[in-house]
C-alpha cells in the first residue's frame, strides 16, 4: 500500500498506512464517496461545497490511514473544521446556530484528543498508535465517544443531521461517526464495558427514533443505533468481534447512505420531512420505494442484504454474552418496527389529504446513486465472500443456514407484527421522557458565556481598583518569595 | 553600596513616592493623578542623584588634587529621565485636555457617569 | 565593523522625520516613501539576521568601551524579535496606507518612532538605554491609540498611559536599585553579578521586573489597560499593538528576570510565571467570552495568548522556550491577520449588533479572518496548532500535565467565542452591501493568512531555527 513519511518538528509522520483495521474503512469511504458526491450535486448551493466535500473525504481517509498520532490528530481536526464549514454553509440561510453547536461539540472532542495525544507522546516520546499510557486514555476515550456519538454525547447527531439538507448529510454521516468508531477500535478496543455501552446505545437510539416525527431525525437516531452495534462488536474483545464491527461499519455506511438518499428524495418532492404529512408515495415514486425497501431490509438485517451478513457476524462474535445478545435482539425488533412503520407511513398507507399532490419520481441525478447503493447492498449480501474474505478475512460458519436465517427473521417478524400495538406507546414514552440532551447543550454554552460575563465584570474594574490590584500583586510577590 | 546611604534623603524619597502613589490611588481628578505620577517619578530621580553622591565628593570635573568624584553616570541618567518624564507629562496632559474637550470634565467619576 | 545594528534603528527615524517634509511638498509621494521604507527595513533586517554566522555581535556606540559607553548586542534572541518586529511593522505599515487618511502625517512620524524604539529595545545591551527605549515606544504608542478617534479611545489611551507610566516607574526603580548595588548598567555584567546582591534587595528587583514587565505583556491581573486600548484603536494600530508591541515586553521578561536570575530565584520566577500564565489563559479566554464587541474579543484573546507565551517561559525547558518564541511569531501573524481582515470587513463600530452579517460583504476577507481565527483557536493545519502542540508537549515533558490541560481548556473556550463570532459575522438574516478592498490591503491580509499556513507547514524549519537560538540562550 502506498505510504509515505516526512519529518515534522522532529517527529516522523507516516501517512497512508493501511493495515487490517483501517482497510475496511478505506474501502467503505472510497466506495461511498462516489454516489454520495453525485447525489449531493443536486443539493449544493455552491460549487465550493463540492470542493469542501472532497477535502473532507480526503481528511477522513487521512484519519483512518494515519500511521501516527500527530497526523491522526491533524486530519481529525481538519475533518472537524471542514464538516463544520459544510454544515454552516448548508444551514446558514436558516439557522447558523446549528453549525455553531456542531463546531463547539467537536472542539471539545478535538481539545480532548489534543490533550490525550500530547500526554501520550510526551510520556512515551513516540507517535506510535499502539501502547497507550493510562494517563492519556480518558481523553482519547472522551474524544472517540463524542465523535462516535455514544451516550451521553449523541445529541449532536440529531441536532445537526436532523436539519441539514440530505445531500450534505449523505456525505457527513458516512464519515464523521465512522472515524469515531475507528478511533475506538484503534485506541481502546479492550476497554471493559464497551459491549454493554454499545448495546445500550443501540436500544436507546432506536427507542428515541420511534418517538420522532421527522424523517431525518429518525434516521439520525438510527445512525446512532448502528454505531452502537459496531461498538458492541468491538467490545466483544476478540478478533472476530472487531472484524464483525468493521463489516457492520461497511454495511452501515452503505445502507445508511442509501436511507439518507431516500429521505432526501422524499424531501425533494414533498418539501417536508414530517412523516405525518406523507402517504401513498409508492405509486408516485416506485423506484424510491424500491431503494427504501432495500435500505430498510438491510438495516433490519434481512437476507440477502449486507446488513444480514454483518449482523450475523456480530451475533457470532457476541454469542457468549447473553445480556448483550438480548439487548441487540431487542434493538433489532425495534429497528424492524421503526422501519416497517416508516415505510407504511410514507409509501404504503393511503392518505387522501397528504401534501404530496405533485410528487413524482425523483430525477436521475438522485435516483442513480440510490440504485447504485441499493445494488451494492444486495450484491455484497448475495456474494458475501466479498465482505467476509476480501474485506476483513473473517471465518464464520455458513451464513445462509436455516439457523441464522431464522435468527434474523424472527425479530423482524416480531417487529412488523408489533407495529400497530406498541408504536403508539413507545412514541409517548420517547416524546415525554426522553426529550433529548440537545436541549441541554445550548444552555451549557449559555452557561459558559455567563461565566465569561461575570469574569468580564470582575476583571474590568475601575482604574484605581486595578491600580490597587497591581500594587497588591507586587506586594504579594515580595511577601511570598522565600 | 546601599548600606551607607540610608539617611535622611532616603526617607524623603520613600515619603515622596508614597505621597505620589497615594494621590494616584485615591484621587479621581485626572490632573491630580498626573501630578501624583510626577511626584513618584521625582522621588525616583532624587534617589538616583542621591546615589551618585557621598559626603565629601566634588563635582565630576577633572581637576588637579581631587580624588573623590561624585559618580557622573547617575547624573546623566537623571537628566535623561527628567526629559522623558517631562514629555510623558506633556502627553498625559494633552490627553487630559482631549478628554476634557469630549466629556467636559476631568473627573473620572463624572466621566464614568457620562459613559453610562 | 558593520554599522547595521545602529542603521536599523536610524532608518525608521529617518523615515519618521522625512515623511512630514515630503508631505509638505506633496501628498502624492506618501506611497513611495512608505514602500521604500518597508523594503529598506526588510533588507536591513535580512542582512542583520542572516548576514553573518549567527553568533553574538557587539556594537559599541561611538566606539566607547562597553564599561563606559553603550553597547548594542545582536544575539539569537534579539534576532528573532527583530524578525518579528520587522515583519509585523512592515505589514501594518503597508496596511495603513489604505486605512489611514493621507493627511495624517503625524501617524507615520509616531509609527516610525515606535519602530525605532522597538528595534532599539531588543538590540541594546545597556539597562538604562533599555529604559529609554521602553519610554520611546510607550510615548509613540499612546497617541497612536487615540489617533483619528474620539472620546472613548482617548480615555482608553489615558488608561493605557497611566498603567504604562506606572510600569516604567517600576522598571526605573529596579534599574536604580541595580545600579546602586552593582555600579554598572551593562546587561551582561549585571547578569553575571546579580546573584551577589543581598537577598532582600534581589527579591525586590526581581519582583519589580516581573510586575513592571508583566504590565507590558498584560498578564492577568496586570491586564486591565489592554482591552480598551487595543479595541479602540484603528485596525492597523490594533494589529501593531497586539501583534508586535506586547511581544517586546516578552523580550524583556526573557532578558531580564529569567536570564539574569540563577538557581533558586530562577525556579521561583518560573513558578510564578507558570501560574500567572495558567490564570491568564483561562481568565483571558473567559474575558473574551464575555465581551460584546468583536475587537474587544480579539484584544482579550491577546491576553490569553500572552498567557500561552508566558507559559512556555514558566515551564523553563528548552522545548518550552521554543514554544514561547514560536507562539510569539505565530501570534503576531494570526492576530495581525485577524485585525487586518476585520478592518476590511467592518470600518467602524465593532459591537456585535453592528457587525451582523458584515463578513458576507467581503467574502475573501472573511475567509482570511476565518483562517486566522482557526489558527488562534489552535487547530491544524495552521500555525497556532503547531506552537500549542510544542507548548503542550513541553508542559507534559516537564512533568506538569495540568498545564497541558489548561491549554486544551483554552482551546475549547476559544472555540466557543470564535464560533460565535463567525456566526455573527456571517449572519444570513441581515442584508449587506459588498465592500471594496484596495489591492494593497487585500495583499497584506493575504500575506498574514499565508503566514498562518506557513506556521504549520514550515514548522519544522522554523522550530529548528528557534531551537538553535534557544540552545544559545539557555
Amino acid at each position: 500500500m502506498v505510504s509515505f513519511s516526512f519529518d515534522f518538528m522532529g517527529y516522523p509522520l507516516l501517512l497512508g498506512q493501511v493495515d487490517g483495521l483501517s482497510m475496511p474503512f478505506v474501502v467503505a469511504f472510497s466506495v461511498i464517496i462516489v454516489p454520495a458526491l453525485w447525489y449531493s450535486f443536486a443539493y449544493h448551493r455552491h460549487r465550493n461545497q463540492s470542493i469542501v466535500s472532497v477535502l473532507f473525504f480526503l481528511c477522513s481517509l487521512g484519519t483512518v490511514t494515519a500511521g501516527d498520532l500527530l497526523s491522526f490528530l491533524v486530519f481529525w481536526e481538519g475533518m472537524m473544521i471542514l464538516s463544520a464549514i459544510l454544515i454552516a454553509v448548508d444551514t446558514g440561510r436558516r439557522d447558523l446556530r446549528i453549525g455553531y453547536r456542531y463546531l463547539v461539540v467537536h472542539v471539545i472532542a478535538g481539545a480532548s484528543l489534543f490533550l490525550g495525544v500530547i500526554i501520550q507522546v510526551s510520556s512515551t516520546n513516540s507517535l506510535d498508535l499502539a501502547g497507550l499510557v493510562p494517563a492519556a486514555l480518558p481523553f482519547l476515550i472522551l474524544a472517540g465517544v463524542i465523535k462516535a456519538a455514544l451516550i451521553p454525547f449523541h445529541f449532536w447527531v440529531p441536532d445537526a443531521y436532523g436539519q441539514i439538507s440530505p445531500g450534505i448529510a449523505v456525505i457527513l454521516t458516512a464519515f464523521t461517526t465512522k472515524v469515531g468508531v475507528y478511533a475506538i477500535a484503534r485506541f481502546f478496543p479492550s476497554l471493559s464495558g464497551l459491549a454493554l455501552l454499545g448495546a445500550t446505545v443501540a436500544v436507546f437510539a432506536v427507542v428515541m427514533a420511534l418517538g420522532q416525527r421527522h424523517l431525518r431525525r429518525v434516521l439520525s437516531y438510527h445512525l446512532i443505533g448502528q454505531i452502537g452495534y459496531m461498538v458492541a462488536g468491538i467490545g466483544a474483545l476478540s478478533d472476530i468481534g472487531v472484524a464483525a464491527a468493521s463489516l457492520h461499519m461497511f454495511s452501515g455506511v452503505m445502507y445508511k447512505g442509501l436511507l439518507f438518499m431516500v429521505a432526501g428524495s422524499v424531501l425533494y418532492q414533498m418539501k417536508t420531512d414530517d412523516v405525518g404529512h406523507m402517504g401513498g408515495l409508492i405509486r408516485k415514486m416506485p423506484l424510491t420505494f424500491v431503494a427504501a425497501l432495500v435500505g430498510a431490509a438491510s438495516i433490519s438485517g434481512l437476507p440477502p442484504f449486507n446488513g444480514y451478513i454483518s449482523k450475523t457476524a456480530l451475533k457470532i462474535a457476541l454469542q457468549g454474552d447473553p445480556v448483550i445478545s438480548l439487548l441487540l435482539t431487542v434493538a433489532a425488533v425495534l429497528t424492524a418496527m421503526s422501519f416497517a412503520k416508516l415505510l407504511w407511513d410514507i409509501f404504503l398507507r393511503e392518505k387522501p389529504q397528504c401534501e404530496g399532490g405533485e410528487a413524482r419520481e425523483s430525477p436521475a441525478v438522485l435516483l442513480i446513486p440510490m440504485l447504485v447503493l441499493a445494488g451494492i447492498c444486495l450484491g455484497t449480501g448475495i456474494h458475501y465472500p466479498l465482505l467476509t474474505d476480501a474485506l476483513v478475512e473473517i471465518s464464520i460458519p455458513p451464513i445462509y443456514s436455516v439457523g441464522s436465517l431464522w435468527e434474523s427473521l424472527y425479530p423482524v417478524l416480531l417487529g412488523v407484527v408489533l407495529v400497530p400495538i406498541t408504536a403508539i406507546k413507545l412514541r409517548h414514552l420517547a416524546r415525554r421522557g426522553l426529550h433529548d440532551l440537545d436541549f441541554v447543550f445550548p444552555r451549557l454554552i449559555e452557561g459558559f458565556t455567563q461565566v465569561g460575563r461575570v469574569t468580564r465584570n470582575t476583571l474590568e474594574g475601575h482604574l484605581q481598583t486595578q491600580l490597587l490590584i497591581v500594587t497588591a500583586f507586587l506586594v504579594f510577590l515580595i511577601w511570598m518569595w522565600p | 553600596m546601599w548600606g551607607e546611604i540610608v539617611d535622611f534623603a532616603y526617607w524623603v524619597v520613600v515619603g515622596l513616592f508614597l505621597i505620589g502613589f497615594f494621590g494616584v490611588l485615591t484621587d479621581t481628578n485626572l490632573i491630580k493623578i498626573a501630578i501624583g505620577l510626577n511626584i513618584m517619578e521625582a522621588s525616583l530621580l532624587l534617589l538616583l542623584v542621591r546615589l551618585a553622591f557621598s559626603p565629601g565628593d566634588s563635582p565630576p570635573i577633572v581637576s588637579e588634587g581631587i580624588l573623590n568624584y561624585a559618580d557622573p553616570v547617575p547624573q546623566a541618567l537623571t537628566l535623561t529621565a527628567i526629559v522623558i518624564g517631562a514629555s510623558t507629562t506633556a502627553l498625559l496632559l494633552s490627553f487630559i485636555i482631549k478628554t476634557y474637550k469630549y466629556y467636559g470634565s476631568v473627573d473620572l467619576k463624572e466621566i464614568r457617569r457620562m459613559e453610562r | 565593523m558593520s554599522h547595521l545594528p545602529v542603521m536599523i534603528i536610524i532608518w525608521p527615524l529617518i523615515f519618521a522625520f522625512l515623511t512630514p517634509l515630503v508631505d509638505m511638498v506633496s501628498l502624492r509621494y506618501r506611497k513611495h516613501v512608505v514602500i521604500t521604507f518597508v523594503v529598506g527595513q526588510l533588507v536591513l533586517v535580512g542582512l542583520l539576521i542572516f548576514g553573518d554566522s549567527g553568533g553574538t555581535t557587539y556594537y559599541p556606540l561611538g566606539g566607547w568601551a562597553p564599561e563606559i559607553g553603550i553597547v548594542m548586542v545582536v544575539d539569537g534572541l534579539s534576532r528573532i524579535f527583530i524578525m518579528l518586529i520587522a515583519v509585523g511593522t512592515s505589514l501594518a505599515m503597508l496596511y495603513s496606507l489604505a486605512d489611514i487618511p493621507d493627511k495624517e502625517s503625524k501617524y507615520y512620524v509616531l509609527f516610525g518612532i515606535l519602530i525605532a524604539g522597538m528595534f532599539g529595545l531588543v538590540l541594546t545591551g545597556d539597562l538604562f538605554n533599555l529604559y529609554v527605549f521602553i519610554e520611546l515606544t510607550s510615548l509613540a504608542s499612546f497617541p497612536l491609540v487615540a489617533i483619528q478617534r474620539e472620546g472613548p479611545a482617548v480615555r482608553a489611551g489615558l488608561r493605557y498611559m497611566i498603567f504604562t507610566v506606572l510600569s516604567s516607574l517600576m522598571v526605573l526603580l529596579s534599574i536604580i536599585l541595580v545600579y546602586g548595588a552593582l555600579g554598572t548598567l551593562n546587561m551582561e555584567e549585571i547578569g553575571r553579578q546579580l546573584v551577589s546582591i543581598p537577598h532582600e534587595l534581589r527579591v525586590l528587583i526581581l519582583a519589580l521586573w516581573i510586575v513592571g514587565l508583566g504590565l507590558k505583556v498584560a498578564v492577568i491581573p496586570l491586564h486591565s489597560w489592554l482591552p480598551p486600548a487595543h479595541a479602540e484603536a484603528k485596525s492597523p494600530v490594533s494589529a501593531l499593538l497586539s501583534g508586535v508591541l506586547i511581544k517586546t515586553g516578552l523580550y524583556m521578561i526573557i532578558r531580564l528576570p529569567l536570564l539574569m536570575s540563577q538557581g533558586k530565584d530562577e525556579m521561583m520566577i518560573q513558578f510564578i510565571l507558570i501560574n500567572i500564565a495558567a490564570v491568564t489563559i483561562i481568565g483571558g479566554h473567559l474575558l473574551a467570552l464575555g465581551q460584546r464587541d468583536v475587537k474587544r474579543v480579539l484584544a482579550c484573546s491577546s491576553i490569553a495568548h500572552m498567557g500561552y507565551i508566558v507559559l512556555g517561559l514558566g515551564i523553563g525547558s528548552l522545548l518550552g522556550l521554543v514554544g514561547t518564541l514560536f507562539h510569539a511569531l505565530n501570534h503576531m501573524a494570526m492576530k495581525s491577520g485577524a485585525f487586518f481582515s476585520l478592518g476590511q470587513m467592518v470600518k467602524d463600530h465593532y459591537d456585535f449588533d453592528s457587525v451582523q452579517g458584515k463578513g458576507r460583504g467581503a467574502p475573501w476577507m472573511a475567509a482570511v479572518f476565518l483562517i486566522c481565527c482557526i489558527s488562534l483557536i489552535g487547530l491544524p493545519p495552521l500555525g497556532g496548532f503547531a506552537s500549542k502542540w510544542i507548548l503542550g508537549m513541553a508542559a507534559v515533558e516537564a512533568g506538569q500535565p495540568i498545564y497541558a490541560g489548561v491549554i486544551a481548556l483554552g482551546t475549547f473556550l476559544s472555540g466557543l467565542y470564535y464560533a460565535n463570532i463567525f456566526r455573527i459575522l456571517l449572519n444570513p438574516d441581515v442584508s449587506v452591501e459588498s465592500v471594496k478592498t484596495r489591492w494593497l490591503s487585500a495583499g497584506v491580509v493575504g500575506v498574514t493568512g499565508f503566514l498562518c499556513v506557513v506556521g504549520f507547514f514550515a514548522a519544522t524549519w522554523i522550530t529548528d531555527l528557534i531551537k538553535i537560538v534557544a540552545i544559545g540562550i539557555l
